[in-house]
């Protein structure tokens, strides 16, 4: 099952933070977000792209100066998640048409929208990009109106 | 700026970039990235319209920020603007909308937004589809930390549900997932169910997840059949049938009978997976579906697992599936490494089967082999399931794993030790644990170092070649984690050394063996002088057992290492600040054994030995007394320390089988039958079945006890029955104590007793009373402690390998031969041992004494005051493994000595009967006279805070022995066998009837007037006893005095209005209570903290802040000392209320600063099962009242105070309905402000009282009756001290107190 899902930047600025657990204090979750960015970060290209943290196994992946961090538990599959994470870029890039970092602080609210989609409850739900975006079109058409 | 901004953070902007990433640092894995969206050079990010302007420039001063601080600073200018924008009135929507969005980002960053909780609960409620949708995003983001809130979007949601529009369902169904709580499952659950059957598969879709939610929150609120399961299954959709595949593999783990029936349609959907029959969309890279393969695969492995029939029905399909996936896995398709992995670990888990291993087997070779470091590392993660099943699979690539556990990623290198502890057998044990030595150099994090050491000692000890490896082993992995190492495993090693190799095979070999056993002996001692003379900075644990092993073996390397090197050595580290007290105390005795066996004493030694007479510690002094008195007596050493006995057993009498005379001719005298345990629990309850009207008080007696004069004078009336009331004393003594621990409530008292605080109290050494708590508490203690009743043997080395516990036993045992007046504890523990009455009564012979058994008993007299019979057996030798081998069998006694035993123990038991009948009020006046004599020692070795805890305990122990005398009387009345010591003021019950004692205590005393008098030992307390008696009064001053009869000190004990402890916390984990103990001159406080949960609580920790009034803190657990910032690392403590963890501080007045002091605190933190930490910060509370103390005074003198003392107070109390007469008020007033009554003259009261006994801090107090014209009186109070705060705050005090 996933804990959580993470982007940051190479400064270890986060960038979107999703928590499939409950009961983690925003302090906790500053704490624990530093520590596993700051071991990431430390991390070479050819080591692999797994970290054990405590009971947590974290998966990362990097795309330019952002990281992309999923924390599991022991029975996740590794290569899975990658490839999840890798999709999950994938349909970012398909919504937004080039996908950057300033995409996502603009579009917060979508992008938490296209996780939802695509993952609940820790377990990923869809991967098929065309059902993960209909729905945010539709809103997109609603929100489009506001001025 | 924009340009440039895009220019580092887009993804993709530079294609070559990208590219050359990809070949160069994971060639091999990812070569399908490439085939990502092309992407351009210059993109434009356009803000969304809704949001604005001033947010939009906010992002952008946040995207361009080089740092987290800066970026910190940043979001805080924005909280304040949020929060200022929010509390506007009349938010319009739209606008609302955007300001949650900002807190969303803000929250994003690490902040709490709670101010806008409210607000996107509120946009959730909106029409608008993208308002709704927000509201709900933030909410289920926000509302993690604030479930309550959920409360107000429960009907929201419930509206939602039935709505039209798709996305408004899916919301509500999202958020329902994310924030739902057992409780509220029900309100949406019927709706959700038939959501389920929605003609639009993404709500199908979102229905079944949270059908999920639902299961994994609350299992019995969904009461579906595998029908109802197997319909979403079987969903056309593949979306909507990925979902429900995680319920599977939820059912699959809680609940896999229920569909086990499900393994053919499980496999035939996986059999359709991978030919491709799903819509292309959800084709990834090539692969089919990769995510819904692997949890197929996933349930599988589940299902299968030690099933046999389950298993059989999906090989074939486990095979099918390998083999599409390797087609995959050799174009390095990532997403098909991925399913042949998850094959594998379906393989290794299901009931295994040969040509499948085989197959993962190879597959295994093909990751391990893999110049990807993911995928060695999954290869490697696959071995270790793999070996499990096919221990051959490792040997194949032993090549690889070699190289892996050299490879520079630590992830990999990891996972690799990993795999070592998995392939470890006796024949690779030495390499791998080398192998592991090295990598634990390398770790820094302390969690996995933790759980490294740990596994390294476990193999160490399950697969030793030999003892010399083991020991030499367990140094290394000392000295690179020694403060990692567990505390059993230490000992063990001490243990080993001590006994050497187990080898139960023929007795012709023992002479072999006996020389490999000393040459194990040598070498340790060899390895750790060595240790010791570097001078390196070890862990504590690790200096205990260097210098265990150097004290007791250092003459077998004497010629490498000279004694007194090794003691130098030892001198240098008692002296080095960062070791603990228990590391010092043992150094001492290895000190002590080295001199034994040297005879040479050097004078750094001397010195030492000198300095340390007068350590804080008593323990250390104990033991610096004890090699001075050893010194002494040069001709015992050999008698007391024979050289290399640690592993010799200590024979005792556990049954005390040679008190049974005593025993039985108490019981002929009348005494009451020993009772066991059962049967007093089962007494307790029945009478408190039988008398809940006659409700017991708990807690402290307020009427006095009888003054000790009076019994004095009765025994000398009752003459030659007099050893009947020892007996029957004791056993009430015991009785009561007994029904307080079944109680099981705050027993503090046993545990201040029985640690090493008191070992040296003002009545002598009290260490037999210690001895009958643990006894009841503890069997291993009880044989131990037994042992120190009764032999003599080399204890000292024996009891440090079994525990602080018992080693503090045996600095008592050895503490007696300074104190021969212990007889008369002696008396007081009897009855204890002795369980069974039934049991046969052996006829004493008289006492012929051999020469020898003279020579044994002045040994034994002039170490223990009592006599002991030794008898050395050698010791079975044991395994490596065990670690509880302080329980000697008393079968190895052998009969010859057990006669020899009860010989000398009647010899002995004759003698303290002697002494009862003639010598017992001698006795008491010589137990007084010590107590002075030992307080005056203390107090020359300037350790005042010392004291006042030595006379803390000491009056526990005095205590103990006035009940003793008391009940005698007693129980001629038949009436009140329960007598509270000072156990019962911890809470326990045995409060026994107040009215019946007073009036019997009242009868002796009018017979015996004079005797108090006369006694000089209990002159003014005693005095002032008969006195209040007199006036039948019930205060708190009686007690205060009647604890005072024998050293002039008092304690009392209250806690609120009730005597029972005070609970500060309870927060469902641990439970915190608290009692004031009132001294003479301080104020005592102690904790009782309790983990009642039925899990465990970890990293336990307390920090008291200090107060300047705070002189002493410390704990009842020797182990967990208050560091000197004022922690105590308390770690776990066990659950469920079995394990009390306790600490005492005491406050004393200091610069007239105490009484204003409102309250003591002192932070708890805790970690819970789930790895959260809670914090909290206690205060006791403390009043004016705790602080105030009585002052005797005649009226005279407090006339003369009373024009002397400048500051006056007045005050009124009106109109108190409790109080009808003076003498009331005067009892209220004892009771509230402690205060002494001087005298009562018609409606007019004199009373004194001061601050923790000091002088200068009085209170004269003058209280009248008034006003008679109301309903109830007034009081008109006056009074007067020398210190206007006290004044103020007595006055306040009073007029808060007296009111309730």
């Amino acid at each position: 099952m996933i804990k959580f899902i993470l982007i940051v930047n190479k400064l270890g600025q986060t960038r979107l933070a999703q928590y499939y657990t409950t009961g983690l204090s925003i302090n906790k979750r500053v704490a624990l977000e530093n520590e596993i960015t700051r071991r990431c970060l430390s991390r070479k290209d050819k080591e692999c792209s797994f970290l054990e943290f405590r009971d947590l196994k974290v998966i990362y992946r990097r795309y330019a100066s952002l990281f992309f961090l999923v924390g599991v538990d022991e029975e996740e599959n590794e290569l899975g998640i990658l490839e999840f994470i890798h999709c999950l870029v994938e349909t970012l890039d398909r919504y937004f048409e080039n996908v950057c970092e300033l995409d996502l602080m603009f579009n917060i609210d979508k992008a938490y929208m296209i996780l939802d989609e695509m993952a609940l409850n820790g377990n990923i739900i869809e991967t098929n990009k065309k059902n993960i975006i209909a729905p945010l079109h539709i809103i997109d058409q609603v929100s489009k109106k506001l001025k | 700026m924009n340009k440039n901004h895009k220019l580092t953070t887009s993804f993709f902007e530079n294609t070559v970039y990208e590219k050359e990433k990809n070949f160069t640092g994971r060639e091999n894995i990812f070569p399908f990235q490439i085939q990502t969206p092309v992407v351009t050079t210059i993109v434009n990010s356009i803000p969304p319209s809704y949001l604005s302007k001033d947010f939009v420039n906010l992002i952008k001063e946040v995207g361009e920020s080089k740092s987290k601080l800066e970026e910190d600073r940043l979001i805080k200018v924005e909280i304040t603007k949020l929060k200022k924008l929010f509390s506007k009135p009349k938010l319009k929507p739209r606008k609302r909308c955007e300001l949650v969005i900002r807190a969303l980002f803000c929250e994003l960053l690490g902040n709490d937004v709670e101010f806008a909780h409210v607000k996107a609960v509120n946009s959730s409620q909106e029409s608008n589809l993208f308002f709704k949708r927000v509201g709900y995003l933030a909410a289920s983001t926000f509302l993690h930390s604030n479930q309550k809130l959920f409360l107000l979007m429960i009907n929201t949601i419930q509206k939602d549900l039935k709505s039209t529009s798709p996305i408004v369902v899916c919301s509500a169904l999202i958020t329902i997932t994310k924030l739902i709580t057992p409780e509220f499952i029900p309100a949406v659950l019927p709706k959700v169910l038939e959501l389920l059957s929605h003609e639009d598969k993404t709500i199908r879709k979102k229905a079944v997840a949270a059908m999920y939610t639902f299961l994994l929150k609350d299992p019995k609120s969904l009461d579906l059949g595998i029908d109802d399961f197997k319909r979403v299954l079987c969903d056309q959709d593949p979306s909507v049938m990925g979902a429900a595949l995680d319920i599977f593999l939820l059912l699959a783990k809680t609940n896999p009978r229920l569909i086990k029936s499900q393994i053919p349609t499980i496999c035939s959907i996986l059999k359709q997976v991978i030919e491709g029959r799903l819509n292309k969309d959800f084709d990834y890279h090539q692969i089919h579906a990769p995510w819904i393969q692997i949890k197929i695969l996933k349930i599988l492995g589940y299902l299968g697992q030690d099933d046999l029939k389950a298993s059989k029905e999906m090989y074939n399909i486990i095979i099918e599936t390998t083999k599409k996936a390797e087609i995959g896995f050799l174009n390095g398709i990532t997403a098909a490494c991925g399913i042949m992995y998850e094959c594998i670990r379906t393989i290794t888990k299901i009931y295994p089967e040969q040509k499948l291993l085989n197959a993962a087997s190879e597959e295994v070779g093909k990751f391990v082999t893999s110049s990807s470091n993911n995928l060695r590392y999954l290869g490697i993660t696959a071995l270790i399931h793999l070996v499990k099943a096919h221990p051959e699979a490792a040997v194949k690539h032993q090549i690889v794993i070699v190289e892996c556990l050299d490879d520079p990623d630590e992830t990999l290198r990891r996972n690799t030790i990993s795999l070592l502890f998995e392939i470890t057998n006796s024949t690779n044990i030495v390499f791998i644990l080398q192998k592991m030595l090295t990598y634990l150099k390398t770790v820094t994090d302390l969690d996995h170092k933790k759980d490294l050491v740990t596994r390294m000692v476990k193999l160490s000890e399950d697969y030793a070649i030999d003892t010399k490896w083991f020991v030499s082993t367990i140094n290394s992995i000392m000295e690179l984690a020694g403060s990692l190492v567990p505390r059993d495993v230490v000992y063990n090693v001490m243990r080993l050394i001590a006994e050497g190799t187990e080898d139960d095979e023929d007795e012709d070999e023992d002479e072999k063996e006996e020389e490999e056993n000393i040459e194990l002996k040598k070498f340790a001692a060899q390895e750790y002088a060595e240790m010791l003379l570097s001078e390196q900075i070890l862990p504590d644990m690790s200096f205990r057992l260097i210098i265990w092993v150097i004290g007791e073996y250092s003459y077998l390397c004497k010629d490498e290492f000279p004694i007194k090197d090794l003691m130098l050595a030892i001198c240098l580290l008692v002296e080095k600040p960062n070791i603990t007290d228990q590391t010092r105390a043992i150094c001492f005795t290895a000190l002590t054994k080295m001199v034994a066996q040297s005879g040479i004493i050097p004078e750094e030694v001397d010195d030492l030995v000198d300095k340390y007479s007068n350590s804080r510690s008593t323990d250390i002094q104990q033991r610096c007394y004890e090699l001075r008195g050893i010194l002494a007596n040069t001709d015992i050493i050999d008698e007391i320390l024979p050289p290399d006995a640690s592993n010799e057993d200590l024979d005792f009498d556990i049954d005390l089988s040679f008190l049974n005379e005593y025993v039985q001719m108490a019981l002929q005298n009348g005494a009451k039958p020993y009772i066991t345990k059962e049967q007093r629990i089962q007494m307790e309850n029945e009478s408190l079945l039988a008398g809940l009207e006659g409700k017991k008080e708990r807690g402290l007696r307020f009427e006095a006890y009888q003054i000790k004069s009076s019994v004095t004078t009765n025994m000398a009336v009752n003459g030659p029955s007099k050893s009947i009331y020892d007996v029957k004393t004791t056993e009430n003594v015991n009785n009561s104590r007994f029904v307080n621990e079944t109680q099981n409530e705050f027993s503090l008292a046993p545990n201040l007793g029985g640690s090493n605080l008191n070992k040296w109290s003002t009545s002598g050494y009290s260490g037999f009373q210690d001895e009958n708590e643990s006894d009841e508490s503890d069997n291993e203690t009880t044989n131990t402690t037994t042992t120190t009743t009764t032999t003599q043997k080399n204890t000292s080395a024996f009891s440090e390998m079994t525990g602080f516990g018992s080693s503090d036993i045996n600095s008592n045992q050895s503490n007696t031969n300074t104190n021969t007046n212990n007889n008369m504890n002696n008396v007081n523990v009897v009855p204890n041992f002795v369980e069974q009455p039934k049991q046969k009564i052996i006829v004493p012979k008289k006492p012929r004494k051999t020469k020898e058994e003279k020579k044994r008993e002045k040994v034994a007299n002039l170490l223990f005051g009592g006599e002991k019979v030794k008898t050395r057996k050698k010791k079975p030798r044991k395994t490596v493994n065990q670690t509880n081998k302080i329980v000697t069998n008393s079968t190895n006694i052998t009969p010859k000595n057990t006669v020899q035993k009860r010989k000398t123990f009647n010899q002995q038991q004759q003698n303290i009967m002697t002494m009862n009948k003639t010598n017992k009020q001698e006795q008491f006046n010589n137990n007084n006279n010590n107590m002075n004599n030992n307080m005056n020692n203390t107090n020359n070795n300037q350790d005042v805070n010392l004291i006042n805890f030595e006379m803390f305990s000491s009056n526990t122990n005095t205590n103990t022995t006035t009940s003793t005398t008391k009940t005698s009387t007693t129980n001629m009345n038949q009436n009140n066998s329960q007598v509270p010591d000072l156990m019962d003021i911890f809470g326990g019950s045995g409060g026994g009837n107040s009215g019946m004692m007073n009036t019997q205590t009242t009868n002796i005393l009018g017979q015996t007037p004079n005797t108090t008098s006369n006694n000089q030992n209990l002159g003014g307390g005693g005095g002032f006893g008969s006195f209040d008696f007199l006036n039948n009064q019930q205060s708190l001053i009686q007690t205060h005095q009647l604890f005072g009869n024998f050293n002039q000190d008092y304690i009392n004990v209250k806690s609120k209005s009730t005597n029972e402890p005070a609970v500060l916390l309870n927060d469902g984990t641990l439970s915190c209570k608290f009692i004031k103990l009132y001294a003479k001159d301080q104020l005592i406080v102690l904790v009782e903290l309790q983990n009642i949960a039925n899990n465990n609580a970890t990293d336990i920790a307390i920090t008291i802040d200090y107060q300047n009034a705070m002189k002493t803190v410390m704990t009842t657990d020797p182990v967990q000392q208050v560091l000197s910032n004022g922690q105590i690392n308390v770690g776990r403590i066990a659950s469920n209320g079995k394990q009390n963890f306790k600490f005492v501080m005491s406050l004393k007045e200091n610069q007239n600063t105490f009484f204003s002091t409102t309250s003591i605190n002192f932070r708890l933190s805790y970690r819970d099962p789930n790895e959260q930490t809670h914090f909290h910060l206690i205060q006791i509370p403390i009043n004016i009242g705790d602080c105030l103390r009585p002052k005797e005074m005649l009226t005279q003198q407090f006339g003369s105070k009373w024009n002397q003392t400048q500051i006056e107070k007045q005050f009124n109390l009106m109109n108190m309905s409790n109080i009808k007469s003076i003498k009331d008020f005067v009892t209220l007033a004892k009771k509230i402000l402690h205060l002494f009554e001087i005298q009562i003259i018609g409606k007019e009261v004199i009373m004194c009282s001061n601050i923790l006994g000091n002088e200068n801090l009085i209170c004269l107090f003058h209280g009248m009756i008034t006003d008679n014209y109301r309903e109830h009186p007034s009081i008109s109070c006056k009074l007067k001290t020398n210190n206007n705060s006290l004044a103020e705050c007595i006055r306040k005090f009073s007029l808060k107190e007296f009111k309730k």
